[in-house]
Parts: C-alpha cells; sequence; structure tokens
C-alpha cells in the first residue's frame, strides 16, 4: 500500500522524509514503511522506522480562537475547501484532505535472513520514490526472531508471543484474519543474555512478566522457572495447572503438562549452616549495631563451628551458641585462672581457649597497645552481646532453619514454575534468603556443567530466575548481599544456563552494571526523569525518539528492545491466559462495608460479648433441623 | 443601484481605476457614501451578456490639476466656466477597486477572474441584497476572495477586511454565520489595531 511520497533527506544521514495526506491516520510513530531500492542488483524493500510526524498545514491560531467554530469552518469560510466543505455530511472528509504531513522515517535496512539481522544498504529514496507501509505478515517474519505460527495462532517452539505492535491493530490469534502484527520474543535470548522488565508503579510490570511466564510454560518451551515474589503477586500463576494452553497430549510430541508451586513464606527455609559470615554480618548489622569488634568474634565463632563440623552434619544454631556461651564462660575460667596464677605467681595456661579465641595479642589490631586483661574482658562482653543478636535475630525469623532449607530438586525442574512468595519477611532476610538461594543455584549449575557433585546438588538443566523488586537486590551506590552473586550471573550467567529477569520500578536505585547486563528490555510507562535518563544510559539498542515515548505509554504498553527481537518495538502486551493478581486494593470499597447491615450486626454482637450473632445461630438451628429431618 | 463611474485605467489584473462621474455627467449624481471606502461594487465585462465582475472600492484618489499651479490668472474663477469649460472635467475623484469576483446569472465566483473589464465599463454600486446574493455559494456564507484580498498590496487591506466583514455581520444575522464573522473579525481588528503598534 503506498502511503506517501520521499521528499529528501532527514536530520541524519541515516534519515529521510516524505509527504502524506495520511487520511486514514496510519501513519503513527513507530510505524514500518518501506521503499524498494536495487541493492547489488536485488530489488530489496527497505524497511524505515516513522520516528516524528510533522503537520505541514497548520490553521492560523485565530482561526481557533472560538470553541464553538470549528477552523475547517473558517478555512471553507474563506474560500479553501471545495463546495462539498459546507454540507456538513462532507465537512469531516473535506477537513481530512486539508490536512498534510512531513513524516520522518529512521532507515532500518532490508531485512537478511541469513544474518538474521537488518543490514542498512546506505542508500536513501530519491524525491519522488514510493513510500510503502509495511504489511502485518511481511512486518511479523522480519521483526521476530522466532517465527509466529498463524495456523495454530501462537509462537513457534523457543518463541514467546508477548503482544502485537503498538502502531497496528491489537491482534487477536483467535480471529478469522486477524489484524496486526504478534510480537514473538525469542525465549532463548532473553534466558542466556537476562533481560529486565522497567516500569512506574502501576505500568503494568507484573502483568508483563505474567505474560512471559505463560509463554514460557506454554508446550512450545516448558521452562524452568523460579519467580522471586516479595509482595505475593503471583500466586494467580496457579490456574496455569488448568490451563489447556499449557498441556500437551501425546500426539503433540511427548506429553507435557505445566505445573506451577507456590512456596508462601513461612515455608520458605534457608538452613543456617548456608549462611556466610557475609549474610549474618549484613543480617545483625541491618537489624542491630555491630562494632567491628562483634564481626571479628563472629567470624571466629563461624570459623570454629564449621571447623568441629567438617565431615559431618550441618551445623545449627545450637552449635553456634554453644560455641559463645564456651567463650563467655572459657573467658571467666580463663580469667579466674589467670588471678589465681597471678596470686599463685605462674603464667596463665589457658592455650585451649586460645584455640578458638586467639593469642590475646592477635585479636585486633589496637590490642596490642592494650592489656590482655582488657581484651580478654572485652571478648566476654562481645561474645555476649553478639549472642544476644543472633538469639534476637533467629527467635524473629522462622525462615533460617537448622535442617530444613530450599530444595533446588524441587524448586527447580522443566515445566515447573515456582513462587517463593517472600511477602511479610524483613526486607534484610529477603535478601540474605535471594543470595543463599542464588549462590545455590550458580554452585548446582557449575557442577551440572563440570560434571561433579551429587546429584542433589546438581541442577542438569537450564533455570530462569525472575527477580521482582530487583532494586532491592542490586541497589544503586549500595553493596548488599545479593549483589555481588548477581553480577556474577549477569556476566557469566550464559555459560552456566542461569538467565535471570529483573523488575524492578525504580531503575535509577538499581545498580547500573546490573541493568546494563540485561540484553533484553522491556520499558512500559516511566515518568520520573531520573529514572528515564537512568533507562537511557542502561539501554543501547533503543533510540532516543522511542525512549522519548516512555511517559506516554499508557498502561499495557511497553518497548522491547535488545537481543530477543530483530529491533527495538513498542507493543501492546496480550491479554493474560491466567487472573491478574497484582491487584490494588479497593479501599472505598472496604470503607463502605463498615456501614453494612451485616457489618453494623457484627459489631453489636462482638460488643454485647455474645460468642454468636442471631442470625448465624439461628442459620445453625435450622440446619439442625434440617439435618434432624 | 446608482452608476458611480467609469474605468478609466488599470493597475494589474484585479486592480483597476474607477473614475467617478462628476455632477451632471449622469442622470443621478453618484453620492459620496456610494463610493465610499469598502463599497462593494460591479462592473460588466461585456455588454452582451450578464457576466459581471464585482469588486470593492480600496482607494480614493482625488485629481486636481489646479494644484500646484500657482501662477497668476486672467480670467476670476466665476468666468472660467465660459472661458475654458473644458477645464472643469480635470477635476475629478478616482477610486480604486479591486475585483473579488464573477457574478454569472446565479452563478458566483470568488477569487482572481479570468476576464479583464474593458475601458469605459460602468461601475455601479450593490446594494444590501446583491452583497448578500454575492456572498452565499452554495447556500453558504462565504468569503472566497478574501485571501487575495488581504494579499493586495495597500495599507489599508486589513481596514479593508475589517470593513467588509462588519458589512457582512448585519447582513448574516444567523447565528452560525455571526459566529464565523466574529471570530474572522477578531483575527482583522486584532491585525489592524494591535499588531502595527507591537
Amino acid at each position: 500500500m503506498i502511503i506517501g511520497i520521499a521528499k529528501g533527506p532527514g536530520d541524519t544521514p541515516n534519515e529521510y522524509t516524505f509527504v502524506t495526506p495520511d487520511t486514514e491516520r496510519r501513519v503513527k510513530t513507530s510505524e514500518f514503511v518501506y521503499y524498494e531500492a536495487d541493492v547489488d542488483g536485488t530489488q530489496r524493500q527497505i524497511l524505515g522506522r516513522v520516528i516524528r510526524r510533522i503537520p505541514l498545514r497548520l490553521y492560523p491560531d485565530s482561526f481557533l480562537a472560538h470553541p464553538e467554530v470549528d477552523p475547517a469552518q473558517m478555512a471553507a469560510l474563506v474560500g479553501y475547501a471545495n463546495t462539498d466543505a459546507f454540507s456538513d455530511e462532507t465537512r469531516e472528509e473535506a477537513d481530512a484532505s486539508a490536512e498534510l504531513f512531513e513524516i520522518h522515517v529512521s532507515i532500518m535496512g532490508y531485512h537478511d535472513a541469513q544474518l538474521s539481522a537488518f543490514v542498512n544498504p546506505r542508500i536513501p529514496p530519491r524525491i519522488g520514490w514510493k513510500i510503502y507501509l509495511a504489511p502485518d505478515a511481511a512486518l511479523a517474519e522480519v521483526l521476530n526472531r522466532i517465527a509466529f505460527d498463524w495456523n495454530m495462532g501462537e509462537a513457534n517452539p523457543g518463541g514467546a508471543y508477548v503482544g502485537s505492535l503498538l502502531s497496528r491493530p491489537a491482534f487477536s490469534p483467535q480471529a478469522d484474519q486477524p489484524d496486526g502484527v504478534p510480537v514473538v520474543l525469542d525465549v532463548r535470548s532473553i534466558t542466556a543474555t537476562h533481560m529486565a522488565i522497567i516500569a512506574g508503579t502501576g505500568a503494568g510490570k507484573s502483568y508483563l512478566a505474567s505474560v512471559l511466564i505463560e509463554e514460557m510454560m506454554k508446550p512450545i518451551n516448558r521452562a524452568s522457572i523460579l519467580v522471586i515474589d516479595p509482595h505475593g503477586e503471583y500466586d494467580t500463576l496457579e490456574e496455569i495447572r488448568n490451563g489447556s494452553q499449557f498441556s500437551a497430549g501425546r500426539g503433540e510430541g511427548s506429553e507435557y503438562k505445566a505445573e506451577v508451586e507456590v512456596v508462601p513464606q513461612n515455608q520458605v527455609k534457608i538452613r543456617v549452616s548456608d549462611l556466610t559470615f557475609y549474610d549474618m554480618r549484613f543480617l545483625l548489622g541491618a537489624q542491630y549495631d555491630l562494632s567491628p569488634r562483634m564481626e571479628y568474634v563472629l567470624r571466629r565463632v563461624l570459623d570454629q563451628v564449621e571447623r568441629d563440623r567438617k565431615g559431618k552434619s550441618p551445623w545449627t544454631k545450637n552449635d553456634l551458641f554453644a560455641v559463645l556461651e564456651f567463650m563467655q564462660n572459657a573467658e571467666d575460667k580463663r580469667e579466674s585462672d589467670r588471678n589465681r596464677h597471678s596470686r599463685e605467681s605462674g603464667n596463665p595456661s589457658d592455650s585451649d581457649l586460645d584455640e578458638f579465641l586467639g593469642a590475646p595479642d592477635t585479636v585486633g589490631p589496637q590490642s596490642q597497645q592494650e592489656s590482655p586483661e582488657r581484651v580478654d574482658s572485652q571478648d566476654r562482653g562481645t561474645a555476649r552481646a553478639l549472642d544476644w543478636r543472633l538469639r534476637s535475630l533467629f527467635a524473629e525469623s522462622a525462615n533460617f532453619d537448622n535442617i530444613a532449607s530450599i530444595n533446588l530438586q524441587r524448586v527447580f525442574r522443566p515445566g515447573l514454575c515456582s513462587v517463593l512468595q517472600l511477602n511479610e519477611i524483613d526486607r534484610h532476610q529477603q535478601q540474605v534468603i535471594v543470595a543463599v538461594l542464588l549462590r545455590m543455584v550458580w554452585k548446582a549449575r557449575m557442577n551440572a556443567a563440570k560434571g561433579i557433585g551429587a546429584p542433589q546438588d546438581r541442577l542438569d538443566y537450564p533455570v530462569f530466575i525472575l527477580l521482582e523488586e530487583a532494586h532491592h537486590f542490586a541497589p544503586a551506590n549500595e553493596d548488599v548481599v545479593t549483589t555481588n552473586i548477581l553480577k556474577t550471573i549477569l556476566a557469566e550467567g550464559r555459560k552456566f544456563g542461569v538467565g535471570v529477569g529483573l523488575i524492578s520500578q525504580r531503575p535509577g536505585k538499581l545498580d547500573s552494571d546490573v541493568l546494563s547486563q540485561c540484553m533484553t528490555q522491556f520499558l512500559l510507562r516511566i515518568v520520573n526523569e531520573y529514572d528515564q535518563s537512568s533507562v537511557a544510559a542502561a539501554v543501547e539498542s533503543a533510540s532516543h525518539d522511542l525512549l522519548a515515548e516512555l511517559p506516554a505509554l499508557s498502561k499495557g504498553q511497553a518497548i522491547v528492545a535488545g537481543a530477543a527481537v530483530n529491533t527495538p518495538l513498542s507493543i501492546r502486551v496480550r491479554q493474560r491466559i491466567t487472573r491478574h493478581g497484582g491487584i490494588e486494593p479497593d479501599a472505598p470499597g472496604e470503607w463502605a462495608k463498615y456501614f453494612s447491615d451485616e457489618a453494623r450486626q457484627r459489631r453489636e454482637v462482638d460488643a454485647s460479648g455474645l460468642p454468636e450473632g442471631p442470625s448465624r445461630g439461628r442459620s445453625n438451628i435450622l440446619r439442625k433441623s434440617r439435618d434432624c429431618r | 443601484m446608482p452608476v458611480i463611474g467609469r474605468i478609466v485605467k488599470s493597475n494589474s489584473h484585479t486592480d483597476y481605476v474607477c473614475q467617478v462621474f462628476a455632477p451632471r455627467e449622469t442622470a443621478h449624481d453618484p453620492a459620496p457614501q456610494d463610493y465610499a471606502f469598502g463599497s462593494f461594487v460591479k462592473a460588466p465585462i461585456d455588454p452582451a451578456d450578464d457576466r459581471t465582475a464585482v469588486g470593492i472600492v480600496y482607494d480614493t484618489i482625488l485629481l486636481n490639476p489646479e494644484y500646484g499651479s500657482l501662477g497668476p490668472r486672467l480670467n476670476p474663477p466665476s468666468d472660467q466656466a465660459l472661458l475654458a469649460p473644458d477645464y472643469l472635467v480635470e477635476k475629478a475623484t478616482a477610486v480604486g477597486i479591486i475585483i473579488v469576483g464573477l457574478q454569472e446569472g446565479d452563478t458566483v465566483k470568488h477569487g482572481v477572474i479570468p476576464l479583464s473589464l474593458p475601458v469605459d465599463a460602468e461601475v455601479s454600486s450593490l446594494d444590501d441584497d446583491a452583497i448578500r446574493r454575492f456572498h452565499l455559494v452554495g447556500g453558504k456564507l462565504s468569503l472566497g476572495y478574501l485571501p487575495n484580498l488581504i494579499s493586495h498590496q495597500s495599507p489599508l487591506v486589513t481596514e479593508l477586511g475589517l470593513n467588509v466583514i462588519r458589512q457582512l455581520l448585519s447582513l448574516f444575522p444567523e447565528s452560525s454565520d455571526q459566529r464565523l464573522l466574529r471570530t474572522l473579525a477578531a483575527h482583522f481588528s486584532w491585525q489592524a489595531r494591535v499588531t502595527p503598534l507591537g
């Protein structure tokens, strides 16, 4: 379909302009158009993306002065339109014909099937060349890395149909002759080189993530996914179990039925022996003051329990407390020994205590100027203080257990989406839980790649971990326990088959190194300017004109850029198959319930002290009488 | 419709000069308001048919050969009518007319017309009904000549536009037409009154 005529070069060597009346209003920003040119003897369609649309005919301001006066009528009054324009019926038509637009296009090039990329031939259109609107099917073929199966109405294996092109009509696979361009992402790229979903609050992050999970759980992908869900928004994914789209019979290849496992926060267990010194220091330091001396004693105590338990069963909290208690009592013993020896003139013989306390003069740099008695006294106090802090910490959290731990084999399995709910868990504890989990996964995948370790310590299949509120786990300008392991996985995860998806509403608060390692980006509406500039700095592939659309995107609209698509795209996210869980609470509705008759009666009963309300009691009596009959 | 004069000269295809008839030159002497600034006038293109050019008076020029002749005369002014009768006709009033459209029976065309007026074509003024008919194109109010009018090289052109719209405001009382004309009037008023000061 011819849409306009080339006018000339654009602002940069990579741009051109064309002029169109665009009576059907089809040349939208981010729309795809092409011209035909001879490239090395082959006629090619040189695709380009509309980046700007400038009206060439503007009414004088004074024509717009009266709200009740149509500027088209004013134009007709001074003789612009033909006589038809005077009748109301054809005014719209006459008005449309008055418009003319200069369209700026960024040249992408022709799609080279062998390279699976766009090649810019550097041949701008000559003045007068025809510009065509790219047809839906042809566009779907060149924009998507994985083809869309029009007969089946879903992506081919390895693809994720997440929505349709925003500049075209909404795509519906169920329609007889569907309009629009389906957008299919390359799941292999997403899982290998990671992805990030960045959006402001309420823009549809978890919705888009759930659509992606749905696609990955379909028989065409059968992924192994773990969702770290700090807000408990993903429990509706359980509906995947019953969805016909998520299972396949024998006739469709191997038999398959997607599974979903939601692990509530009270079942999220981390074995204390999996905690490193840094984890414990982070946990204690976040809640209590932790002096350098306490850190030192903590490290010594952990070293001691690990030495004691080497080759045996993992150490427990009790082991930790026992060493601390021993240390406190030993200090008493050593001090009493010293006192006794000093009275009896001999040197203290406390070599057994020094075994884990260290010689007094090696306790710390300051200790060399201090007397041994003073250091010993401090150690005792430090051990007591640490003991109290550790007991408080473990008493507050039921997630750190002596024996139980997250079973990787239970959480990760092809065809299984596990949702780890971390809501109601303190944020610092969430960070430690995630850090431990990521370390375990990383080690298990490395073991599998190297062919070492027991079967339960290996993950034989690639995994994909979706991390909500990623800015809590890799914050900018701050090191938390998860930062290093996340950076390691993002940098080297490709080799070992650990893919990560980061979801954040504050890209400005997310570590820029972490964000830039996510090679596929989903950008939804972002209004905050600081966040916009953070995204612009991190997202290399999306052009500035595309990023300029960020604040104008509506709910459910997104920009996809990076490794999973051939070129940055503005998309309309498809409808979820499962229900959406991240719905805002209806506070006014809840308040209104307070004044309902039922709520009022319940309050009266509660105030009277009766065990049951009269209506409930009556219904019970009726039920009982029915049962008797 | 009083006849006001005849075409004596043109400056361009659309810009003509009409010499106003002197007293007693016609049966009815034209009154000054007949050829006032902004008045609509018409002139036949060809006496053989009913095609008529419609124009607007945009300028007035007074011709007076006596001005500048300050030397003494032998005859007192009272005797000049007797002794030099042709001298009287050299004092004249001329008006500039810009042609804005063509009327052929009930058909009206606004803008530049393809035909020109002949010399000596009689110019007569338009009455209110004729002005109203000239501004109805397809049954709707139209000022299709306005872009040509305001592109004319005259310092009075915005004032002329304003003057035309004022006349039409009184001739088209319908509220929809009034809205359009008032919007246009506001534009010209600003152009004529405020813009020159800015």
